[in-house]
């Protein structure tokens, strides 16, 4: 039991912080503000999915704000420009959410293979693809903001039914969480993370199963894009800034380990939840935003550190 | 055989030898298209003392940086952290008063202090509660960044009297600014520091091995500790002549600092899984990119390519250190 426990601690966390604060606040457990605290985390929940792969292997990207941001403002454009051609509506918006995810996948797959073939450390090339896709988000846009966009763009954020991005967010996380657990690409991603080495002499194709990593990681970055654009109803090239911070974190207090090998989706996304919940209730209860950042910030170590005593003491790590 | 002289000639040269090439290729390039646009002298002495005067707060904590790379860690809280100590340093002096000079002296010990103190919790947490530094320091980032905005509700601490900003403005004989001076000193110090002292090389024994240093009995934790109070201290001088530059202590400044000082110290050759790295090779590092921001100001490339082209930069020159280990 203590064991079940301290495997699943993020989810503990987050069921208890909840019951606690619905108790608490009457605002809190109103079905609006809940409907709202679970729309709001359907990004970064997309987001910390995707790099939650790249974090299993033993990597990290911090290219996924910014990836986010590009994606979504060529989404919009490529909207317009389809829809200003005479294109019929629903078609552009699915053209242009495929445009978005696509240049995603192309600046996920750049990274990857520069990564492996170039054999540059992950943090610098996507520290280089952070800035590189900043930039173009801002020069196609022209640094303005993207906005007049059509009726039919507004579903996937929630505009018409408020659960979509929330089921289009699980859907996603399931498929990331059965990939993981049960195929030969999601366990060779785990190896990878144990043992570079050991994974390459048993003959998993460790070059390969990176690239895809990060190209996954680069798609659902797009994909976050057009999310966030869609639930905004604008494309901002300024957009995501510092979410792949807020990612990585996500992954964290959801028990991932930076040295890869460890994690989960379901559990990076109950990180994500965590922190969107105390945001959530610090704006509630009226705390200033500054104070929120101090909050976050010893909440995250507190976490961590709760996670790492739980899982030492059932013995799931040694040092 | 080659003579040691000769040896330590060609090691430096097989180091520094595709940075340099970049700089010297950089300068020269910008002198060009800036001549071909009627508009020369970049390769010009005060262009470069520009340069070294706006690397110079990256710089020092860039220094302190590479001491924590080495070592296997990360700090991501230098940029809130560089904004927290300006904050102080120019809160001292405002609630202070008369005589400016001694509150000025004051609010740089406050600085210093809560410098080295914002290292010490880093390193106690890293050390005693086994937390990965990324998420210390990531923790911290957040922090330190809600308490600066916290003490000045959000605005920046001015106007402040005009001896505030000596330290940042201040040029010595009208040519070497003061900025430039604690910049060289930092380097020096960590250079001697980290290459001829036993707690350099015990430094650089963590990051290559940890348990191989714990079995020599290299004190690691005390080690590390004492790297991220090295680390604070130096982005609390860093954080007191940005202030002083601005001459105002405001706790917006800094923002993604972090990134751009690791990026830096990567470029200039420290491997971000430890055990190697030189204080040198991160200010070559620096100075190109530098180098390369200034110059695309100078012909004239708008910032949103610039940010397109530093990454790409950042990438080619990262790639160009691989090369050389190949061949």
């Amino acid at each position: 039991m203590t064991r079940f426990i301290a495997k699943h601690s993020p989810l503990f966390i987050l069921a208890a912080l909840c019951l606690a604060l619905a108790a608490y606040s009457e605002v809190f457990r109103s079905t609006a503000n809940l409907q709202s605290v679970a729309t709001r985390t359907s990004e970064i929940a997309v987001l910390a999915t995707g790099v939650l792969l790249v974090i299993l292997t033993g990597g990290i990207d911090l290219s996924v704000g910014s990836v986010a941001a590009l994606g979504g403002v060529l989404c919009c454009m490529a909207i317009k420009a389809l829809v200003a051609a005479g294109v019929p509506d629903v078609l552009a918006v699915f053209l242009g959410g495929l445009a978005g995810a696509g240049v995603g996948l192309g600046c996920g797959t750049l990274n990857g293979v520069l990564i492996t073939t170039g054999r540059i450390p992950p943090f610098i090339v996507t520290l280089g693809m952070m800035m590189a896709a900043r930039g173009m988000a801002l020069i196609v846009s022209g640094g303005n903001n993207i906005f007049g966009m059509p009726d039919a763009f507004l579903w996937l954020g929630g505009g018409k039914v408020w659960w979509v991005p929330i089921v289009v967010t699980v859907v996603i996380v399931a498929v990331a969480s059965v990939t993981l657990s049960q195929t030969r690409f999601g366990r060779a991603l785990y190896a990878i993370g144990g043992s570079l080495q050991a994974a390459r002499l048993s003959g998993i194709s460790v070059n390969g199963s990176r690239v895809a990593a990060y190209a996954l990681s680069g798609l659902l970055a797009g994909f976050a894009g057009v999310m966030l654009a869609s639930r905004t109803s604008l494309a901002a090239p300024a957009a995501a800034e510092m979410y792949e911070l807020e990612a990585i974190a996500a992954c964290v207090i959801g028990g991932a380990s930076l040295m890869g090998g460890e994690g989960g989706p379901v559990a990076a996304l109950a990180g994500a939840l965590i922190m969107t919940v105390l945001r959530n209730f610090c704006n509630l209860q009226n705390i200033p935003v500054y104070w929120q950042q101090v909050l976050v910030g010893v909440l995250v170590v507190a976490l961590v550190y709760y996670d790492n005593y739980r899982k030492r003491k059932a013995g799931l790590i040694t040092d | 055989m080659l003579s040691p002289g000769a040896q330590s000639l060609r090691r430096g040269l097989l180091t520094y030898g595709p940075l340099l090439t970049a700089l010297v290729v950089e300068i020269i390039a910008f002198e060009l298209i800036g001549r071909r646009q009627g508009n020369p002298g970049f390769a010009s002495f005060n262009i470069m003392m520009l340069v070294l005067n706006q690397s110079a707060i990256y710089g020092v904590m860039a220094v302190g940086m590479t001491f924590i790379i080495i070592t296997g860690g990360i700090d991501l809280s230098v940029g809130s952290l560089v904004a927290l100590c300006g904050v102080l340093s120019a809160l001292a002096v405002k609630w202070g008063g008369d005589p400016v000079a001694l509150w000025i002296v004051v609010g740089w010990g406050i600085a210093l202090i809560a410098g080295t103190a914002s290292g010490a919790i880093a390193g106690l947490f890293i050390t005693r509660l086994a937390i990965p530094p990324f998420i210390v320091t990531l923790a911290l980032m957040s922090s330190l960044r809600g308490l600066g905005n916290l003490m000045t509700d959000g605005k920046p601490v001015s106007p402040l009297p005009d001896a505030y900003a000596w330290l940042g403005r201040y040029q010595l004989g009208g040519t070497i600014p003061v900025t430039v001076l604690i910049f060289v000193v930092v380097l020096v110090v960590g250079i001697v520091l980290l290459h001829y002292t036993r707690f350099g090389r015990n430094v650089l024994a963590i990051g290559g091995n940890e348990e191989v240093a714990r079995l020599s009995g290299i004190p690691i934790a005390r080690v590390k500790l004492w790297v991220y109070m090295f680390g604070g201290f130096l982005t609390g001088i860093a954080g007191i002549m940005l202030a002083s530059k601005l001459g105002s202590g405001s706790p917006k400044v800094g923002v993604a600092d972090e990134l751009a000082v690791i990026a830096a110290v990567v470029i200039g050759g420290t491997s971000l899984s430890g055990g190697r790295g030189s204080i040198l090779g991160t200010f070559v590092g620096l100075i190109v990119v530098s180098v390369l921001n200034s110059g695309l100001t100078w012909i004239g490339v708008e910032t949103f390519g610039q940010q397109v082209t530093l990454g790409l930069v950042i990438l080619a020159a990262v790639l160009l250190d691989r090369l050389k280990e190949l061949a």
